[in-house]
């Protein structure tokens, strides 16, 4: 019998979802071969709060049935999916990270994005570590897929890490101020931030409700695309095709000024040398200088503190001993966040629509598709050294890996973090590409041609590496 | 001590002793040298937004990541 060379997970869930339709592999082989990618690689990662495995095989199993009968919900029938854990997932808890909520009752219903991957047959395997509230870039205990000893980023580390290593072919996340992006950077994976507003937050525990925005992260654009088609298409039954990639060439602006300050010398080299490689294969890059970029990062800065510390200020004052028990990060934020003046507040609501015009400015003037930059300053740090070394700034882990991505968060705009290349250290580096709000189809075309210029997508983690089962193709039944 | 960031002069000294006696309501462990670091981080803030042009942003915004008309290729 012939077999293909390539794991089952690692071929992508449209790939995976086609072997299903041709009766190739079924949903049960594959929710298991997750599982017990989960198995051999959570001891190392702690990537996971819960994993429901017989309730898993169980809705494997009705995707089966249902598959076989022609009842086909869609690209993610089968597909086993991570939940990052502030969203509530009817009959877990939702502990938020937190020690806090140790003793959470089950959720009695999901939220509204998870229910929409369970309405399209994705299949939930567990919850994903977050970090406390989904405020940090840290997710401990989780620890990175490239190498253990780092962090995977923040807040939806887990979900990246449980990614990269193909636990699952898909995950929740949410991105306030990166929260995506960053770990999806530092775990090699996809993030994509929709738009502000473009997804349903509800039954998401909030961290700044002005910006917290709800979205996939997957092993490549592809999956990201099908998991976003998914989450912005199924309440009204439509599925948008995959987007045709045309000729014409791209014009992707890069804003030097700002995100290219105070870079670690290895991300600065991988990410010139992947505009090298774009240039190479046809696209035009274009400086765009954005001189509101650090405004724009401000703004979001000013924004998250405030309504964090909103959000928790009341059960912080009405149960002090459950406050207690909040880390001393977040209780600084809340403590600290309630001391912010109103006007700054307001200062900053109001500039964020002057900084999102600007953008639209900027797109319109260099008539750009997409505006690139880097999605952190450093790779991942050492998970018992939280210190960043090597930008020429004395900057906290939680102030540089936000520098980047929290403008992009005041803007509103879609963005998405694909993988660009290595460091010295064999850590990933990232790039974000950000695009035009309602345009996401033209965003997620731009981005597979970059991913297939760069061809980072298919370098698997050292973890993910030692899955050695090969998979049945359609020419060995 | 005084330090200049923008056009707000932040009297951290004056402005520390009110924050760190709030700060201190809701969680007294919390150290002078964190909060004194918030104070400063804020402080900064303030001053790049300060470089924000606000003549003609609206005074309230529900805010809307669509952009505005004309600058949609």
């Amino acid at each position: 019998m012939s077999t293909s060379n390539t794991p089952m997970l690692d071929l992508g869930i449209r790939a995976i979802g086609d072997g299903f339709r041709r009766r190739i592999w079924s949903p049960v082989e594959v929710v298991q071969a997750a599982l017990e990618r989960f198995a051999s690689t959570e001891p190392e990662l702690h990537a996971w709060v819960l994993v429901a495995p017989d309730q898993a095989l169980r809705a494997a199993a009705q995707a089966e049935r249902e598959l076989m009968t022609g009842m086909d919900r869609g690209p993610l029938h089968g597909i086993p999916t991570g939940i990052k854990d502030i969203f509530d997932v009817a009959g877990w808890p939702t502990k938020c990270g937190s020690a806090a909520r140790d003793d959470e009752a089950p959720a009695t219903a999901n939220a509204s994005s998870v229910q929409t991957l369970i309405d399209g047959g994705a299949v939930i395997l567990g919850k994903t570590t977050t970090q406390e509230f989904a405020a940090g870039t840290i997710s401990p205990p989780a620890r990175n897929p490239w190498n253990p000893s780092r962090i995977p980023g923040g807040s939806s580390g887990g979900s990246a890490a449980a990614v990269a290593v193909a636990a699952c072919l898909g995950a929740l996340g949410s991105d306030t101020g990166g929260s995506i992006r960053i770990p999806a950077a530092a775990c090699g994976v996809t993030g994509f931030k929709p738009a502000f507003g473009q997804l349903d937050a509800a039954g998401v525990f909030p961290l700044s409700w002005s910006l917290d925005t709800v979205g996939p992260i997957a092993r490549t654009v592809d999956d990201a695309w099908i998991m976003w088609n998914v989450l912005s298409n199924m309440e009204s039954g439509a599925v948008t095709p995959v987007p045709n990639e045309d000729d014409r060439p791209r014009r992707i602006g890069v804003p030097r000024s700002f995100f290219f300050d105070s870079l670690h010398p290895d991300v600065r080299s991988a990410v010139d040398a992947a505009i090298e490689t774009m240039r190479d294969t046809g696209v035009m890059i274009v400086d765009t200088p954005w001189p509101e970029a650090a405004a724009a990062r401000a703004c979001g800065f000013v924004i998250n503190r405030v309504e964090t510390a909103a959000v928790h200020e009341r059960a912080a004052i009405e149960d002090p001993q459950r406050f207690s028990r909040f880390g001393a990060d977040l209780r600084l934020r809340v403590a600290a966040g309630r001391t912010v003046s109103a006007p700054l507040y307001l200062k900053a609501t109001r500039a964020r629509a002057v900084l999102r015009d600007s953008m639209a400015r900027l797109f319109a003037n260099h008539r750009i598709d997409a505006v690139l930059a880097p999605t952190l300053p450093t790779a991942a740090v050492h998970a018992d050294r939280l210190v960043i070394e090597g930008t020429g700034l004395e900057e906290s882990v939680g102030v540089a890996w936000t520098r980047l991505t929290m403008p992009f968060n005041a803007t509103g705009q879609p963005v998405l973090a694909i993988p660009c290349g290595l460091d010295s250290d064999g850590l990933p580096v990232g790039i974000q590409l950000a695009g035009i709000p309602g345009q996401e189809a033209a965003l997620f075309q731009t981005a597979m041609l970059v991913e297939r210029a760069l061809d980072f997508h298919r370098s698997y983690t050292p973890l993910a590496r030692a899955e050695t089962g090969a998979v049945r193709t359609e020419a060995t039944r | 001590m005084t330090s200049d960031i923008g056009s707000n002069t932040i009297r951290l000294d004056d402005e520390m002793g009110d924050v760190l006696s709030r700060v201190r309501q809701l969680d007294p462990t919390i150290k002078e040298a964190a909060v004194r670091g918030y104070v400063r981080e804020m402080a900064e803030a303030d001053a790049v937004l300060d470089t924000v042009d606000l003549d003609d942003a609206p005074l309230l915004v529900a805010f809307s990541a669509s952009w505005p008309e004309g600058f949609v290729q």
